[in-house]
């Protein structure tokens, strides 16, 4: 079992310029939507 | 303008983006060497600019539709009936008749070819017509041209003709014994397409010691689930089990909601492409069907690239354990079946839920319902994408020595048994630029969809924008997810 997650390892080289760019706008949006939530919640 | 409040993340997410494409720009070649989109060398576009062309166009997209679609334009658009004559002219009592008799007649055609034809399925009808023709074919037709298959569907033909030679011979009609219960909507047909989808990349996957799918398996597949059919139709009546829970109905009318061209009381109507999908999602199980609809693919899609080597292994483990060659690689294979579906499903959950930090006033259940048609684009493009050089292909095979010779024995009812499939007809720049086209596109009219429901909903484009930048992040996952598919199957 310890193979299933060796193999996506192996495959890092290919999958990862794949995530890196939705990784860094989720990142963004997670942060602007929070910060969004904080100012409709002032008073 | 962008609304103030929605301008960070629209933003920063554009110029990440850039950022990123630029450093990709500057990396050098050998990173990106690893695999082409299709594993050709000579292609004429390297990975990274697919990659990177396609996060710009949706985020492109993305601010386009800010900036410029102020108020919906698919929602609540009444469709506009053809000219009366080319209604009457194509749907009437001799057409209804002629669609329906058909569809019987092909369905019989399956069933017998399967039982009675040669064993191996590449020479037999009933595999590549089911799998191929049936299911590929009518999804790309139901597209362009409406719910075509309502007509040409051999169950409800059957179902209609029994009732009305009831009605004949009683004198009256007779009603259904039982009323559907509303709150199943569309499930039953959900979970019998994921039966469909079981019967196609599981229990027909070969390999190893399992032999694949069968002409025979089809054939019994098709008897149970026409048998199945006909009882849900006496139980509920013909045209409710159609309208709700019949399997193929439902994903064919799924894709259908798509079309310019709708019908309804033997009139056709017009109405503005992918407006016939806001209606589509009211039915409990629509989220469930489209989910599975995309799921499906995906698990085809790595099947033979990214879970290949998992589900080799995992294969071994249960040999390992004792279990036989056909059941492991068939539970293995269910397993990462299941595991697709529950990625796709976690995807959108994910999405819908990072829309509730902002708008916590619907539920995730009621955004889910209200943003589930836009998904209809992306199942198409995932098909598309996946399956067009196939379709090419075995249909060449379909329409040719298959058909001349449906059971496989030496016969040339057409002569065209001798008749060969041409893999010159595409080339690999062709099969490339259709599929990233086809992602791209799909996606884009899934934001597009999607942009019209949020102002429908909130009735301005702030917090419209609010909600979408979720779908954005949701459109970015589901349009790399199939790029990496194709890649990894290709490579």
């Amino acid at each position: 079992m310890a193979d299933l997650l060796a193999i996506p390892a192996a495959h890092a080289g290919h999958w990862i310029p794949y995530l890196i760019p939705i990784a860094i706008v989720l990142i963004a949006v997670v942060v602007s939507s929070v910060r969004e939530r904080r100012e409709r919640q002032k008073p | 303008m962008i609304p103030r409040t929605s301008r960070p993340a629209v933003l920063t997410a554009a110029a990440v983006l850039a950022t990123a494409a630029a450093v990709a720009v500057l990396l050098p070649a050998r990173a990106w060497a690893h695999a082409t989109l299709i594993g050709r060398e000579d292609l004429p576009l390297p990975e990274w600019l697919f990659i990177y062309g396609a996060l710009l166009i949706l985020v492109v997209s993305f601010v386009g539709l800010l900036l410029a679609w102020r108020k919906p334009h698919f929602e609540d658009r009444p469709a506009r009936p053809a000219t009366p004559r080319l209604s009457a002219l194509l749907l009437n009592r001799f057409t209804e008749a002629l669609a329906g008799l058909i569809g019987v007649a092909l369905l019989i055609l399956v069933v017998w070819t399967g039982l009675d034809g040669v064993v191996a399925p590449d020479r037999n009808f009933s595999v590549s017509f089911v799998f191929v023709t049936f299911w590929l074919g009518v999804t790309a037709i139901s597209v362009l041209f409406g719910d075509v298959f309502r007509a040409f569907n051999p169950w409800r033909a059957t179902g209609r003709a029994v009732s009305a030679g009831f009605t004949l011979i009683a004198g009256q009609r007779a009603p259904a014994p039982l009323a559907y219960p509303e709150r199943l909507g569309r499930w039953p047909a959900a979970i019998a397409v994921g039966g469909f989808l079981f019967l196609e990349l599981v229990w027909g996957q070969s390999g190893f010691a399992a032999a694949g799918i069968e002409p025979r398996d089809v054939a019994i597949a098709t008897l149970v689930y026409s048998a199945y059919t006909f009882a849900a139709m006496a139980l509920f009546g013909v045209d409710r089990w159609i309208d709700r829970g019949e399997a193929f109905s439902q994903y064919f009318a799924m894709f259908a909601s798509l079309a310019p061209i709708a019908y309804e009381d033997r009139r056709i109507l017009l109405r503005r492409p992918l407006s016939g999908s806001t209606t589509w999602s009211g039915p409990a199980g629509s989220l469930a069907l489209v989910l599975i609809a995309i799921g499906g693919t995906t698990f085809d899609g790595a099947q033979e690239g990214l879970l290949k080597d998992p589900i080799n292994s995992l294969y071994g483990t249960l040999i390992d354990a004792g279990a036989s060659p056909v059941a492991s690689l068939r539970l293995a294979n269910t397993l990462f079946l299941l595991l697709a579906l529950v990625v796709v499903t976690g995807i959108f959950w994910a999405g819908i839920q990072g829309m509730r930090i902002v708008e916590s006033k619907r539920s995730a259940r009621e955004l889910a319902t209200a943003f589930a048609h836009a998904f209809i684009p992306i199942a198409l493009a995932y098909i598309v994408a996946h399956y067009f050089s196939y379709v090419v292909y075995l249909e060449q095979a379909q329409f040719t020595f298959l058909l001349s010779d449906p059971f496989g024995t030496g016969d040339d009812i057409f002569g065209t048994a001798d008749s060969g499939i041409d893999y010159t007809l595409l080339n690999a720049s062709v099969i490339q630029y259709t599929q990233f086209g086809a992602i791209v596109i799909g996606h884009v009219l899934a934001l597009a969809l999607g942009h019209d429901r949020a102002l429908k909903i909130w009735g301005n484009t702030r917090d419209a924008a609010w909600s979408q930048v979720w779908m954005l992040v949701m459109m970015m996952f589901f349009s790399m997810l199939g790029l990496y598919l194709l890649s990894e199957a290709n490579g």
